[in-house]
């Protein structure tokens, strides 16, 4: 059978309508499996801090409480940080970029860098509310091992990922 | 009120020329600069780091776009309509995989590890990122969901 440009754009758009909601169910199932995961881990690391601070369930609910809120705004200021970064290299990248823009892009990371300081006494301060000083600084203890444990994950994959 | 420390007042100092200080650390922290020496040169140094024009160096943009791989030439020959309509299937993937980086901008291989430039060679700049400010979270958005699985593996042994 000869094939018509008309009979070939079909079978095109036949691929395309199949394609897009495959690939589109395959990233929202490894954005659930993500989601499931982090919940997981955080629990698990609670558990954990729960069990070593030697807090009860209402300690430990204010502890989740401090932890969940901190997690989602540090994923934000990654966001600002990400979107920053975008629009630094863009501006790098132009050679008509002027002086202003530079200074504008600068100023917003000087201000994300005070958005994080703020942040930073902020979980102190919620900290201090949920925990002793000496369960707080081993709280801090165990956040800093389990975030050298993550960067140490981060680490082995851009050594596999070997020199760009 | 009680005078503020040297410490409060050089966490403060990025935050003199906007708007995120309140009225009393404002007026805390402008009097601690007026009788502290060490404190008043910071608040100069910031000042003047802001005054300058941020031009990057002679000759930095060149050698990172060196470090950046070769960009491939467009290829203009037609290939036929079947050619046009995987090349729209794949614009169309290619085009919700931006704007699923751009919602997901934190996650692996998002905007952070995708961008123009090698995220290592800017990463001391930006925030989120640094051990000192790193905070109580775990940063488990900066893990593929392959690392997450070996990270829960781990705190469940």
């Amino acid at each position: 059978m000869r094939r018509t440009p008309r009979r070939m754009l079909q079978a095109g758009l036949l691929v395309l309508a199949w394609l897009v909601p495959v690939t589109a169910a395959a990233q929202q199932q490894a954005s659930t499996r993500r989601g499931q995961l982090e919940r997981q881990i955080l629990s698990r690391f609670l558990d954990r801090a729960a069990r070593e601070l030697e807090l009860d369930a209402a300690g430990r609910a204010r502890l989740e409480g401090v932890l969940r809120t901190s997690v989602e705004q540090r994923r934000a200021i990654a966001r600002e940080a990400a979107r920053l970064r975008q629009a630094l290299n863009r501006a790098l990248r132009d050679p008509a970029t002027p002086d202003a823009e530079f200074e504008r892009l600068l100023d917003e990371l000087a201000e994300l860098r005070a958005r994080e300081i703020r942040l930073w006494r902020e979980e102190q301060d919620a900290l201090a509310g949920a925990l002793t000083p000496r369960q707080r600084a081993r709280f801090m203890v165990m956040s800093a091992r389990l975030n050298e444990r993550i960067r140490a994950l981060r680490a082995a994959r851009s050594e596999r990922a070997g020199p760009p | 009120m009680s005078a503020m420390d040297c410490e409060t007042a050089r966490d403060l100092l990025p935050l003199l020329r906007g708007a995120g200080l309140s009225a009393r650390d404002r007026a805390g922290l402008e009097a601690h600069i007026a009788g502290c020496e060490g404190c008043r040169a910071e608040a100069e140094l910031l000042a003047m780091l802001r005054r300058t024009p941020a031009t990057p160096p002679a000759g930095l943009v060149e050698r990172i776009l060196d470090a950046l791989p070769a960009r491939r030439p467009r290829q203009r020959r037609a290939v036929g309509l079947l050619a046009l309509a995987a090349t729209l299937a794949g614009a169309v993937l290619v085009g919700k995989g931006v704007v699923q980086d751009l919602l997901d901008a934190d996650a692996p291989g998002g905007p952070a590890a995708s961008a123009d430039l090698p995220a290592e060679l800017l990463q001391p700049f930006w925030p989120g990122d640094d051990e000192l400010a790193a905070g109580i979270a775990p940063a488990l958005h900066q893990l593929s969901v392959d690392e997450l699985e070996v990270l829960l593996a781990e705190l469940e042994s």
